[in-house]
């Protein structure tokens, strides 16, 4: 933000700027691909005429030459598209979105305040060549153009003696033919015939005047009728497709007039905001309980239980609004898929179909922004080893276009995403042997694994499926990255495939980050939660079934065997019993991995909000961060999910 | 005098917007194509329209001929501000009967020129 750093004004209309050119760029990338296989709709041309046409316009003004310049070309080889002078081709739409990649950079350089040399020449002297495929055509139709406009005057000669600004205008076929700017004597002569036009409309519309003027008048009009339409003509002739649509009414201007843009920022204080206002509303019907019990004054204290409802009424009412007003169609995480899937399958020399299901699927914005790595990654995965090539599939039998669906639907609490492919599948011996050969895995334990435990493997740092290393994955951020964000966002992943029919990653999240369902439990004296998504089943210690497997304590539950962890001396707490009598086993899971966390009292769920434990203490091993109860009181928030994943990489060690 | 500013810019209404502030023009309304404007219009007639002439729905050069069309609007001035600076879109705007025409990117002060151009004939 280097050039208005001090005007308030020009930074507002900046930040307007950065809004509105993400959204165009988005759009602008989005069309594209669109057209790439509709070539033909010419609304959708034009649509994508006035993003480029918007940012140029826009980006003069802020003196943004280099994506002025470049907005500028790419408008000359649209323009060349919607007059039909040049064809939709693969190495148009190539260039095309180049200079979104162009233009996204810059723009984000700016934005960041960084000046890195960026070099879109190539691109430039691409677009130059594209526009010219023949120069001979090229000057022919220049020439026609000029033609058509010298002709204009011909049929309007009018009944003044003197020739008018507005014809002199028509007459000179130099004005405007010439690269760059106008010279003073045009501008001169445009600004006169300007004039002539204010003075004949004003003439025209001042109604005391109509009379005095109404022989000067119907000279003129003859003449203006007579150019307008054979401008008009003219027009109509050259935008002939884009007139049509424009007439044709907008399905899409009505949503757009009722939204605002709000700062997400603003949104976040409102969010916290709204977490306070339940941790007072918890406490305010805490007290009026015991109020309630205690109190002699019933009369008063019936008023304030009927207030205290009311206010948690309220509150529940205004987190559900804060909450909707976070939520995002999970089609906004979409929106860069299809970019990506056409330019690995060129890479590749792949076809892929891309299905995208369920957009408007609604999920917290703060997910969709933590997504996009992971899904990003995924989908890269997905074409580089999930699809074959279309030899190698039509070898198997199988159509040479492979697909990719990518699927979201929201499942009570949680947002379920599905990415889908028809390609060759997870081969679960050739994974197990990798396993073994990477040493994350002995072939003792290989042989008990499940199919599914086997596909985990994948997620596994320094587990890469890739037989060669390409370009696009196995750059050293691999599956295990994707695990951890979306563990990070409390979700799990799992997988399902099948050899030769292809590969289904499942991702579940909860619809929000912010406020959570907790088991509460008591360990000795103190009180912890547990996010409730962990949470397989909670079962009471049948002394039975505990059985020690190298030194460490696992139950029975059916026909599985869990490992125990004892919460009171993981935690640290003073007097822990030693016993297991008459205590709970709180089962917590993590894809295929459970653990059994041994408590000793359950005091039921509750809906919490996370707080973080703030700069000073940082992240705590084990903790997700605290709560505030009805009481008052601080409770932390167990991180089950990272105890979970600690005790299983200590297991596999010992 | 009541202003209506109409383009599909968010950035460029408020970069024309800031600059009728800048001359003390307070009274203004915005539109984001020409229907949007007709609309407005409709509600509150500006005395002057600045408007935008690439723009879905209804482009500025068909706003402004359904405002000459109109016998109860054909009066009000309007300046059409764009980036297509050809002789030929001159001369497009010129027969749809804009009263002035503005180059797109230009500085407040040409803007005040030619509004005041216009507004003195």
């Amino acid at each position: 933000m280097i050039p208005f750093s001090n005007d308030p004004e020009m930074l507002e209309i900046l930040e307007s700027f950065f809004i509105e050119t993400d959204e165009l760029l988005e759009n602008f990338s989005q069309d594209l691909m669109i057209l790439e296989s509709h070539p033909d709709d010419l609304e959708l041309l034009n649509k994508i005429f006035r993003s480029i046409h918007t940012i140029k316009g826009t980006s003069s003004f802020m003196g943004f030459d280099k994506i002025q310049n470049l907005t500028h070309h790419a408008e000359d080889l649209l323009n060349k598209l919607r007059k039909g002078e040049l064809k939709a081709s693969v190495p148009i739409f190539d260039c095309l979105l180049e200079v979104h990649d162009w233009v996204r950079l810059l723009v984000d350089n700016v934005k960041n305040g960084v000046d890195t040399n960026v070099d879109y020449q190539n691109t430039i002297n691409q677009i130059e060549i594209l526009r010219h495929p023949a120069a001979t055509t090229e000057t022919i139709e220049d020439k026609s153009n000029t033609s058509k406009i010298v002709d204009v005057p011909e049929n309007s000669k009018t009944t003044s003696n003197e020739q008018s600004a507005l014809e002199s205008i028509l007459n000179n076929s130099n004005i405007g033919n010439h690269s760059g700017d106008f010279t003073d004597e045009e501008l001169e002569l445009i600004q006169a015939a300007f004039a002539e036009v204010n003075k004949d409309f004003n003439q025209e519309h001042k109604p005391e005047s109509i009379s005095k003027n109404l022989s000067e008048i119907n000279d003129i009009k003859p003449v203006i009728e007579n150019i307008q339409s054979e401008a008009i003509s003219a027009i109509k002739e050259e935008t002939k497709p884009i007139d049509k649509k424009d007439h044709i009414p907008g399905s899409t201007k009505a949503q757009s007039t009722e939204t605002i843009r709000v700062d997400v920022n603003r949104l976040e204080v409102l969010m916290d905001l709204s977490g306070e206002l339940v941790l007072g509303r918890n406490r305010l019907a805490q007290i009026t309980e015991i109020m309630d019990q205690d109190s002699k004054n019933k009369d008063k204290i019936s008023d304030l239980i009927e207030t205290t409802a009311q206010i948690d009424f309220i509150t529940s009412e205004i987190q559900a609004a804060v909450m909707r007003m976070r939520m995002v169609a999970i089609g906004k995480l979409y929106q860069k898929v299809p970019r990506i899937v056409r330019d690995l399958s060129k890479e590749f020399s792949k076809k892929i179909n891309l299905v995208l299901k369920g957009e408007e699927t609604e999920i917290d914005r703060g997910i969709i922004d933590e997504l996009n790595d992971p899904l990003v990654h995924m989908i890269r995965n997905s074409c580089d080893h999930g699809i074959e090539t279309p030899e190698q599939r039509m070898a198997a039998g199988k159509s040479p276009e492979g697909t990719i669906t990518l699927d979201a639907e929201q499942e009570g609490n949680n947002i379920v995403l599905r990415i889908i492919d028809d390609g060759k599948g997870l081969d679960s011996e050739k994974l197990k042997a990798k396993g073994i050969e990477r040493g994350l895995i002995t072939a003792e334990a290989a042989n008990q694994m499940s199919k599914r435990e086997i596909f985990q493997l994948i997620f596994a740092p320094g587990f890469s499926m890739a037989a060669k290393v390409t370009n696009v994955s196995g750059r050293g951020v691999g599956m295990d990255v994707v695990r951890t964000n979306i563990q990070k966002l409390k979700g799990i992943i799992d997988i399902d495939s099948e050899v030769g029919k292809g590969t289904t990653f499942t991702i579940k999240l909860p619809l929000t980050l912010a406020i959570i369902q907790g088991l509460l439990v008591k360990v000795k004296n103190e009180t912890y939660a547990i996010p409730l998504s962990t949470v397989v089943e909670v079962v009471s210690v049948d002394l039975d079934k505990v059985y020690y497997v190298n030194q460490k304590e696992v139950i029975r539950i059916r026909e599985d065997v869990l490992p125990l962890l004892r919460l009171d001396r993981n935690l640290g707490v003073k007097d822990a019993n030693t016993g297991l009598e008459n205590r709970y086993v709180v089962v917590v899971g993590l894809g295929t991995n459970r653990l059994g966390f041994v408590v000793d009292e359950l005091l039921g769920q509750q809906e919490i909000v996370i707080k973080s434990l703030g700069d000073y203490l940082g992240h705590i091993s084990g903790i997700a961060g605290a709560t505030i109860m009805g009481d008052g009181r601080v409770i932390m928030i167990i991180d089950a999910s990272e105890v979970l994943e600690k005790e299983y990489e200590m297991m596999s060690i010992h | 005098m009541k202003y209506l500013v109409v383009d599909d810019s968010p950035t460029m209404r408020r970069i024309v917007i800031n600059a009728l502030k800048s001359f003390g023009i307070e009274d203004i309304i915005e539109a984001e194509d020409g229907i949007d404007g007709l609309n407005k219009m409709k509600d509150s007639k500006p005395e002057f329209i600045i408007t935008d002439w690439n723009m879905p729905n209804m482009n500025g050069l068909e706003f402004t001929k359904a405002v000459r069309g109109n016998p109860e609007y054909a009066s009000i001035p309007i300046l059409m501000v764009t980036t297509r600076g050809l002789k030929q879109d001159i001369i497009e705007a010129l027969q749809a009967k804009v009263n002035n025409y503005v180059v797109k990117p230009f500085t407040p002060l040409v803007l005040k020129e030619k509004i005041g151009a216009i507004l003195k004939t």
